[in-house]
């Protein structure tokens, strides 16, 4: 069971986001939100977080400002951060990989894309009741 | 930097294509494009988003009023028990990840553009001033009782 961390700024997004991590068979304990770096900081600092989803594009502190913080902080540098955000050029991965981001995905995302990145930092989902392996959106 | 409108107008079809397809399960055909565009239908809200970098200037995203209705239940997935979702803010996202894929593409070929933050505004409440000297580049789809238009629109400087 993960506790998880998203943050983006828009809501619709966080909901979708978490929706599809449900479909997609992760066990999730709790979820926590945040819609800025700062607000993540804050939810960082005062709850055991498996794991992170990051938009780039936010106000107040964006994506990239949040994943240095969190990378350079000793009690939070190995948890694993995934950046979910409409810019996916070049730079923009390299600069996130290079502050230590584990994963990428771009929107629009498919749920496939999700659970594939998310099983490749947190491994496989546990089986879920479902007989076809499909999504239902 | 100089970007050449066939490139404009195959970033906007390109990021339409993959957004409406994906999240709205929308066939943006070549039969849905509209030929000759003006801008003369009415739309219902309009989500703006600017950039900046090697080139300034702004995305708009035009959507007729359905589909802003029905776009948090019908297409994003989202369903009624999501409580405080608002309309605004989905199509802000909409929005910002509409522009993000146009700049995304038009970055490929080497082209620094950095994306501001989305702002949503009524269509009738929409007052577009834009510099002198601006080149303005539309695509607009048609499908059933249904409109979407995107513009970019590159400052002169």
């Amino acid at each position: 069971m993960y506790n998880i961390l998203i943050t983006d700024d828009s809501s619709t997004m966080r909901a979708l986001i978490k929706k599809t991590i449900r479909l997609s068979g992760f066990q999730v304990k709790n979820f926590y939100e945040a819609s800025n770096g700062k607000e993540g900081l804050e939810i960082l600092s005062k709850n055991w977080i498996d794991l992170v989803l990051i938009d780039i594009n936010m106000p107040e502190m964006n994506g990239i400002e949040f994943l240095k913080n969190i990378k350079s902080n000793e009690l939070h540098k190995n948890i694993p951060v995934v950046m979910i955000t409409t810019e996916g050029s070049d730079l923009k991965v390299e600069e996130a990989f290079s502050y230590g981001a584990g994963g990428y995905i771009k929107k629009p995302f498919t749920p496939e894309a999700i659970k594939k990145t998310l099983t490749d930092i947190i491994g496989e989902p546990e089986t879920v009741d479902r007989d076809d392996g499909e999504f239902d959106f | 930097m100089k970007i050449s409108e066939e490139r404009i107008f195959e970033a906007i079809n390109n990021a339409c294509k993959d957004v409406f397809e994906k999240y709205l399960f929308m066939d943006l055909s070549e039969e849905s494009r509209v030929k000759g565009l003006t801008l003369e239908n009415e739309y219902y809200w309009v989500g703006k988003i600017s950039f900046e970098g090697d080139c300034r200037g702004i995305v708009l995203l035009y959507c007729s009023e359905d589909i802003v209705n029905n776009m948090l239940n019908d297409f994003l997935g989202v369903e009624d028990e999501d409580e405080g979702l608002e309309i605004e803010d989905g199509f802000n996202e909409l929005t910002n990840i509409v522009a993000g894929n146009i700049l995304t593409d038009l970055s490929k070929g080497g082209l620094v553009l950095k994306q501001g933050l989305p702002e949503t505004t009524g269509f009738k409440d929409f007052n577009l001033v834009i510099d002198p000297g601006s080149s303005t580049y539309t695509t607009e789809f048609s499908f059933d009782e249904n409109r979407v238009a995107v513009q970019v629109i590159l400052y002169s400087n």
